[in-house]
């Protein structure tokens, strides 16, 4: 090694660059690729040559084309990764869990906002069929941000029928535009906070967070993979849209002025049902996907019931602490309860040989 | 593999390697040399090329130099890299054949006047 040449800040700055490449990669090319950018950088004038070993960079086309060859040999494996084209047993399950994880996260969403629509036609009196909302019940019109609503709920059913019908892309866009008027919303929620008004924060800024990873999640749909059985998910759909929009107009007509009934309650009873059926059927449990989705999902649920409790403690006004805290709590107990026996069990079959590619 | 038409830096790059094997930088300033200057390839573009050129079977190492304390590795084109490089370069020239033929009756719009309407005045 002592005829090795002398490493020069140029060879240091260029080896960093270089980083950005997968190490098997580098294991193969980089001494090659240095020597070349040296090579190509290097000057007969001693003083021009001494200068650039110590104050030159790699030009910043070069860092380009290194850094478009880092995607170009990374997209595959990450591809792979997410279940894709020549992924490992590994990759199919977690590509697997993640699309499963996406596809809950989407109904959910959308299933809400068919409920919204539902819940305002009838405060405009267009269900004529429904007992009218009571008059001490009737509010204002609604404002510019609930408005808002309308076409990110749209958006999340488009997103929903396009999973469905198996066009990934165009449902990642649909999704992507919808988060949009939920970050204004929740910008406009922050300025009412700070000045006095008592919006639930902790939890909005939560599931704001939550739903852009929905739409990074959906990348983990691929050409290879199969589209979703369209009859039992659009039954979800429905039986959900009806809980929501259900629980919530008995909960008006109950004329409950405390909000018991909130997103992360429903969706914490609706896991711990979800679970509990999981958990005691031998079928579904041979699944491994199911079983990580769903202990990631309790996760997720716990920590929504945990801030908003947070958001309850802090904002809410005195007479609905009791009642609220006390419920919130059972729900998050219940969540607890059969999440933690989820996570073993998820932990457990993560370990046993993965699905085979027909289950992809 | 021969049929499908390869990109212009991997053309070049095998073109580079026709006459003789040659190091990295050797292969940049080659296909400097023969694309007059169009073609100046990045470090990261060659090596991005020649990893998959090598996978395909089109190139492969040659031999291994020390040259100033630093490794210098040489390549060389494959009997499947010359089949590849003769099948772009013929559908490269045929497809030159079909535009040359088409110029041939194509007319510049102001070339389709009658003669001597586009004259100069001054040239009478």
């Amino acid at each position: 090694m002592s005829d090795r040449a002398p490493v020069s800040q140029l060879e240091r700055r260029y080896r960093a660059v270089l980083r950005v490449l997968p190490a098997a990669y580098r294991a193969a090319w980089e001494e090659d690729m240095v020597a070349t950018f040296l090579a190509s950088v290097h000057t007969d004038d001693p003083e021009a040559a001494d200068f650039a070993a110590d104050y030159g960079r790699p030009g910043w086309t070069e860092v380009a084309s290194v850094l478009a060859l880092a995607v170009r040999l990374r997209v595959p494996g990450l591809r792979a990764r997410l279940g894709g084209p020549g992924a490992p047993p590994s990759g199919l399950l977690v590509g697997g869990t993640i699309r499963l994880v996406v596809l809950i996260a989407v109904l959910a969403n959308a299933a809400d906002a068919l409920a919204r629509f539902v819940s305002q036609l009838w405060v405009a009196g267009r269900v004529p069929w429904l007992p009218g909302l009571p008059a001490e019940l009737v509010q204002a019109p609604p404002g510019l941000w609930q408005q808002l609503s309308v076409p990110a709920g749209v958006g999340w059913i488009a997103a929903y029928v396009a999973l469905l019908l198996g066009y990934w892309r165009a449902a990642q866009v649909v999704a992507a535009l919808a988060v949009l008027p939920e970050a204004a919303r929740l910008l406009a929620n922050t300025a009412d906070l700070l000045s006095g008004a008592s919006p639930y924060l902790l939890t909005n800024w939560f599931f704001l967070l939550l739903n852009p990873a929905v739409v990074l999640g959906m990348a983990a749909f691929h050409r290879d993979t199969p589209v979703p059985r369209r009859r039992p998910w659009l039954l979800a759909f429905a039986a959900g849209a009806l809980l929501v929009w259900g629980v919530g107009y008995l909960s008006v007509l109950a004329r409950d002025r405390t909000g018991l009934v909130d997103w992360p309650g429903l969706t914490s009873v609706v896991l711990v049902v979800a679970a509990g059926i999981h958990l005691a059927s031998r079928r579904t449990r041979r699944d491994p996907r199911r079983a990580v989705a769903l202990a990631f999902l309790a996760v997720v649920v716990f920590v929504a019931r945990v801030m908003s409790l947070l958001d309850y403690a802090l904002f809410a006004a005195p007479f609905q602490h009791l009642p609220l805290l006390a419920l919130g709590g059972a729900e998050a107990v219940a969540v607890l309860a059969v999440g933690l026996p989820l996570v073993v069990l998820a932990a457990r079959q993560v370990r046993l040989p993965a699905p085979t590619p027909a289950e992809r | 593999m021969t049929d499908r038409a390869v990109t212009e830096p991997a053309f070049f790059i095998l073109a580079a390697l026709v006459d003789a094997p040659r190091h990295g930088y050797g292969i940049v300033g080659e296909v400097d040399r023969l694309s007059e200057g169009r073609v100046r390839l990045k470090v990261g573009t060659l090596y991005g090329v020649l990893d998959r050129l090598v996978a395909e079977g089109l190139v492969e190492p040659d031999r291994e130099e020390i040259a100033q304390g630093r490794l210098r590795r040489y390549y060389r084109l494959t009997d499947a890299g010359g089949q590849s490089l003769a099948a772009d370069a013929r559908r490269q020239a045929a497809n030159a054949r079909v535009a040359a033929e088409r110029l041939r009756s194509w007319r510049p719009a102001g070339a389709s006047r009658p003669a001597g309407a586009a004259r100069p005045a001054g040239a009478r």
